[in-house]
């Protein structure tokens, strides 16, 4: 071993140690110039995968195969209708007052800060150990991404929803949000790339809340913390012994800020024990599934209301 | 000299994009290719040791890059398992293929065991070895088995086409060894 050599290794050993210790913005700038050079490389065996899939596909394609899919989709988007009317009857438990009807003045929104949806291609997996699991998306800040805005899967139900009357309390983001599942947030953002990590990812964390079903409806219930936990469920934390946890209830996306007008679904729990000596109960949830080859997701982001805006 | 950095370049881009995109589509009861441990075996047989540990350091941290953990971590361990690979190269006999095979399975074990066990301690998950050695065993077998599949079908290829050395003239001499043979 030369003294070149020897010196060699010690610059790039000392380089990755600073690297490791070097600030998030720092680091952002660096991944984020990698991730947007190799995107055009994706992008093309992306397109090369597809459309060679897609011949051989159509030459050898079966009955069967097509019967089983069409069935998955109409259950992803039976479930999809059924999380809908959920979460618009836990609203309207909580909102409705008495004989007293609801105003139709807080139909339209009055919010300055409005969500809106971007869909976005999915580019491939990140390099990650099992315990994380994220996908490089094919959009970053110059499309207005941001770190933590939370992605959807992009199932929506062909049919219209139920028919609510004309005093339905809903308002154009409740109708894009509604029955919509999380199964991620936007955790790295590129100038033109991005990473998501899932909701089972270990370092996931979001603000979750209980809707069970009652004799008078459906109601929201605590509220906690979702975790991931690098496997297949994730834990809900910080719900009191005091409050009641039943398995089979739903957990949705508690509201943040008053940004978000609808909660989002999360998953069912499985699993709530607590232990004699135990503060908080410990709750596992089974996110909602999601497909094998995901394609395209949808990021909710928010934006000024151009509404608020023209009345200035 | 250019041609081989260049070379070390285009596969270092294309084993990333081949990563992402491609390593989840080839798992296989959950073991998947590891491309850039191939293409550190490639760097460690094509260049001299400082123009090999300076590759071996570039495609780690653009492994870091993509990995979503902090950066510097597999920049080191590919850097120390370059190391390791070129001070037994010497040693190695001069078959390339087999040279190539052997250190794509050392060099892949090597890295994915070592960054696995790191990623574990350093987010606080404990130890798990188990666990990490067999998802590196298996990776390293599949990027073995990958490669050597590579080179053979390269040899045959090569030995399908390849040109036919044919005589251009018969003078006396080698008319009498050919009657002597």
């Amino acid at each position: 071993m030369t003294p070149r050599f020897a010196l060699t290794i010690c610059c790039l050993s000392l380089t990755g140690v600073g690297l490791y210790f070097a600030p998030d913005a720092a680091m952002s700038r660096v991944r984020g110039t990698i991730t947007d050079a190799i995107r055009p490389g994706q992008v093309l065996l992306h397109q090369a995968i597809t459309s060679n899939f897609g011949r051989s596909s159509e030459a050898s394609e079966e009955a069967d195969n097509n019967v089983v899919e069409r069935l998955k989709d109409e259950l992803l988007i039976e479930r999809e209708r059924n999380r809908t009317l959920q979460t618009r009857l836990a609203q309207l438990t909580e909102r409705y007052q008495g004989e007293q009807e609801i105003s139709t003045a807080v139909l339209r929104t009055n919010r300055l800060i409005v969500p809106s949806l971007m869909e976005v291609a999915v580019l491939g997996d990140t390099v990650a150990e099992q315990w994380r699991s994220g996908k490089l998306l094919d959009q970053g800040s110059k499309n207005g991404l941001r770190e933590n805005e939370l992605v959807l899967s992009t199932k929506k139900p062909m049919r219209p929803l139920i028919d609510f009357g004309e005093d339905g309390d809903l308002s154009t983001e409740d109708l894009m949000l509604l029955g919509r599942c999380v199964i991620g947030k936007v955790e790295h953002v590129g100038r033109w790339t991005s990473t998501f990590q899932r909701v089972t990812d270990s370092r996931y964390r979001g603000r979750a809340q209980l809707i069970r079903e009652t004799e008078s409806g459906f109601v929201f219930e605590a509220q906690g913390i979702l975790k991931g936990q690098g496997g297949s469920l994730c834990k809900l934390e910080g719900i009191p012994a005091e409050k009641s946890v039943r398995v089979n209830d739903a957990v949705y996306t508690a509201e943040r800020d008053g940004i978000l007008p609808t909660p989002l679904y999360y998953g069912q729990v499985v699993d709530a024990v607590l232990g004699i000596d135990d503060r908080d109960w410990t709750v596992y949830v089974k996110p909602a599934p999601v497909p094998d080859n995901l394609t395209r997701v949808q990021v909710l982001r928010t934006s000024v209301n151009p509404e608020r805006l023209a009345e200035k | 000299m250019i041609i081989s950095h260049l070379a070390t370049a285009c596969l270092i881009y294309l084993s990333l994009v081949l990563q992402s995109c491609l390593a989840g589509e080839l798992a296989f009861h959950s073991f998947r290719p590891w491309f850039p441990g191939i293409v550190l075996a490639i760097g460690v047989l094509l260049h001299k040791e400082i123009a090999g540990l300076v590759w071996s350091g570039i495609l780690g941290l653009a492994v870091d890059c993509l990995s979503g953990e902090r950066l510097g971590v597999h920049l080191v361990i590919s850097t120390f398992v370059a190391m390791g690979l070129m001070v037994s190269r010497h040693d190695i006999q001069s078959n390339r293929p087999v040279s190539l095979c052997v250190f794509v399975f050392v060099g892949s074990f090597l890295w994915r065991f070592v960054s696995m066990a790191t990623h574990a301690v350093l987010a606080g998950r404990g130890a798990v070895f188990h666990d990490s050695l067999t998802i590196a065993f298996g990776d390293s077998i599949y990027s073995t088995v990958l490669t050597a599949a590579v080179v053979l079908l390269f040899c045959l290829s090569l030995k399908a086409f390849g040109r036919r050395e044919t005589a251009t003239s018969i003078t006396f001499s080698n008319r009498w060894t050919m009657l002597n043979r």
